[in-house]
């Protein structure tokens, strides 16, 4: 899917539905340090950073009440490629494809470092190790 | 969404909108919201002090045609009770401040600046 909107993804309510919603399988970041650190300290890329992080409040996937502790991340919810970066394409700036995220959050979608974890029912004496 | 201002906020906050634990708290920053937003030319000169106050009681009839942003007069009361209920960490709480004074820069540009244009024509 790589028609993914800012405008579809508030529509949905919970944080596990929003990040079902952006999850990218398998597409790891792609293009060379060289080009993207370049474009990430370009004042373009800094002022809209800085005016998605003020709409979503800096919370966590546009959600309010959800802090993000620590760094916060701009996500393009649509990857960008090499291409892109070279072509100057508005996608990059565009706020419909941008959105606020933690680190961790921005690894899950990226590389689905943490799965989720299976409930399991607790029972009697099941705090012994062995 | 409930009409009743306060239900809203409980929500909003993350409680349950019947639980009525935390009032005192939320009604002080309530009223200093709403008195902040009526002294920029939005809404009537309300108190909150329960349930039975309402959006409806809040709107001002005579502002229809400002109608369209009164959604954000809403998002600003929920945002400065955010961060005084449930203060953000620093990193979001610069942000945030810098969200909630241009969500009243812009009220205030459509309240009260057309209220300044009526009287001019």
């Amino acid at each position: 899917m790589d028609n993914r909107t800012y405008s579809e993804l508030v529509l949905l309510g919970t944080y596990d539905e929003r990040l079902e919603y952006l999850m990218l399988e398998g597409v790891e970041l792609s293009s060379p340090r060289a080009m993207s650190q370049s474009f990430y300290k370009s004042k373009q890329w800094k002022a809209i950073r800085e005016s998605i992080i003020k709409r979503d409040f800096g919370c966590e996937i546009g959600i309010l009440g959800i802090y993000i502790y620590g760094p916060i991340y701009v996500h393009h919810m649509n990857p960008i490629t090499e291409v892109d970066i070279d072509n100057n394409d508005p996608k990059l700036y565009d706020p419909e494809n941008l959105i606020s995220v933690s680190l961790n959050t921005h690894n899950i979608i990226h590389y689905r470092t943490i799965a989720p974890e299976p409930y399991v029912e607790r029972s009697a004496g099941d705090t012994k190790l062995w | 969404m409930p009409e009743s201002i306060l239900e809203t906020i409980r929500g909003a906050v993350s409680l349950d909108e019947k639980d009525n634990s935390f009032d005192t708290e939320l009604l002080l920053h309530i009223n200093s919201a709403l008195s902040i937003l009526n002294q920029n030319g939005v809404g009537n000169p309300i108190i909150v002090s329960g349930i039975e106050a309402t959006w409806a009681d809040f709107k001002n009839p005579s502002q229809l045609q400002t109608d369209y942003m009164f959604e954000s007069a809403k998002l600003y009361i929920f945002a400065k009770v955010k961060i005084l209920f449930d203060p953000p960490p620093p990193s979001t709480g610069t942000f945030m401040q810098a969200s909630i004074d241009e969500i009243l820069w812009r009220l205030r540009e459509s309240y009260d600046l057309s209220i300044v244009k009526e009287e001019i024509e």
